[in-house]
């Protein structure tokens, strides 16, 4: 029986990382609802195996966007400050919260990062962008190669602080549920900051992996991240990321979009209710 | 000799052996990623041709009840337990090495922007890096 549930928890992360994979939210969001309502652990225990498979899924994606051009690494080490904080200042938080606050925090983060997905945030490149103070004084003013437009399509930098103050947010809810918080990321590099779409995602999915290790290792020490569950976990989203990444371009995004979105629906109610605790 | 690089060549500055900064990052990450998988998938099948080894719930009721708990983790612990190949153990490195990935590639940027000599990088670098130790052995153990 341990064997099946192990096997269980393995195959449902190869779904979870797939699907996150082709509608590019990652897989994370999606594992903290499956062991508990799908597997019944304890949500403690479910964040820290979670966490972990962040890391992995986030590592992986990023050292191919890295490669690509398309990450602002010093935009990312810049705001790394504030999330790995926030981080810390969740896993902190979170032991000191009802199980129950951390379920209903959880369905609404969820409901949240479907708006993005139903309504696309930001213009793919924005105009009339200036620099302000901070992205002059540490350049973080670049360009990325846009295969679509065939051409390098430069950028500046704006609204530095802002986007700070709201990276320090995004990396709290990463430590305190256990999830990458690619939503929020985004969310900041795109409307606060005016950063190119394509700069946005792929430089928020190189900043999840150092916000998820910071919150990491106080999950680790604490004893909520179990091996027999983690295992099976990290190496199961980490299969259904790259096998999703691979098959990809076969698929009709907005097909898969549509699907994820009742899916995310579906299982933000579900939270919620446990949250206010009515299942 | 002070020299403003357009900002073209800046982003595309070399690291050691005329390497773009970006593939290292990408080959650190890469590494890591892989080994820590390997350790874990070793530790997995281990622990399922063996057994779950000493201290941990042997039947799926004892590792669910309540919806499960937290173990007793500390270095000692994972030491000793690597000795006798105990699969929690090996399992419990491999999650480790996953965690150490993100920070192995944050001391690799900072090694670059040394070189680069970037002083506000190297200080806004080295205080992620900081914040990360910290939070891997300061605040959890």
């Amino acid at each position: 029986m341990l064997t099946l549930f192990i096997a269980g928890i393995f195959l449902a992360a190869v779904g979870a990382g797939l699907l996150g994979a082709l509608v590019g939210l990652g897989g994370g969001i999606l594992i903290v609802p499956l062991l508990t309502i799908g597997f019944g652990l304890d949500i403690r225990l479910a964040i820290g195996a979670s966490i972990v498979s962040v890391i992995a899924t986030s590592s992986g994606a990023a050292a191919a966007y890295v490669r690509d051009h398309l990450t602002n690494v010093r935009v990312a080490m810049f705001l790394e400050l504030a999330t790995s904080l926030g981080a810390i200042t969740g896993a902190l938080v979170a032991t000191h919260l009802n199980p129950r606050v951390l379920f209903f925090l959880f369905g609404f983060i969820l409901l949240f990062s479907i708006v993005p997905m139903i309504r696309k945030l930001g213009e793919e490149i924005p105009a009339n962008v200036t620099n302000d103070a901070l992205a002059v004084r540490m350049k973080l003013a670049s360009y990325y190669p846009d295969r679509a437009l065939g051409r390098d399509v430069s950028y500046e930098v704006t609204r530095v602080p802002l986007g700070f103050g709201m990276m320090y947010i995004a990396g709290i809810v990463s430590g305190l549920l256990g999830i990458g918080s690619g939503a929020l990321k985004v969310l900041a590099m795109d409307t606060a900051m005016r950063l190119p779409l394509k700069v946005s995602s792929a430089t928020s999915n190189f900043m999840i992996g150092v916000t998820a290790a910071a919150s990491a290792g106080i999950y680790f020490w604490r004893g909520d991240i179990l091996p027999e569950i983690a295992a099976p976990v990290a190496l199961g989203v980490l299969a259904g990321a790259t096998i999703g990444a691979r098959m990809l371009v076969r698929f009709r995004n907005a097909t898969v979009r549509r699907i994820f979105i009742v899916v995310l629906g579906i299982v933000s109610v579900e939270m919620l209710l446990r949250g206010l605790g009515i299942t | 000799m002070d020299v403003e690089l357009p900002e073209q060549e800046v982003l595309a500055a070399r690291g050691p052996g005329g390497h773009p900064l970006e593939i290292w990052i990408s080959y650190v990450l890469r590494i890591g990623v892989l080994t820590a998988g390997a350790v874990i998938l070793f530790g997995l099948v281990l622990y399922l041709i063996e057994g779950p080894g000493s201290g941990r719930p042997t039947t799926l009721d004892q590792l669910t009840a309540d919806g499960g708990q937290p173990i007793e983790v500390s270095w000692q612990s994972i030491v000793d337990g690597l000795k006798t190949l105990e699969p929690s153990a090996i399992i419990l490195l491999g999650l480790l090495l996953l965690i150490l990935t993100p920070l192995s590639r944050v001391a690799m940027t900072l090694i670059l922007f040394i070189l680069q000599q970037d002083w506000i990088f190297v200080a806004i670098t080295g205080a992620v890096l900081g914040i990360l130790v910290i939070g891997l052995i300061g605040v959890g153990s």
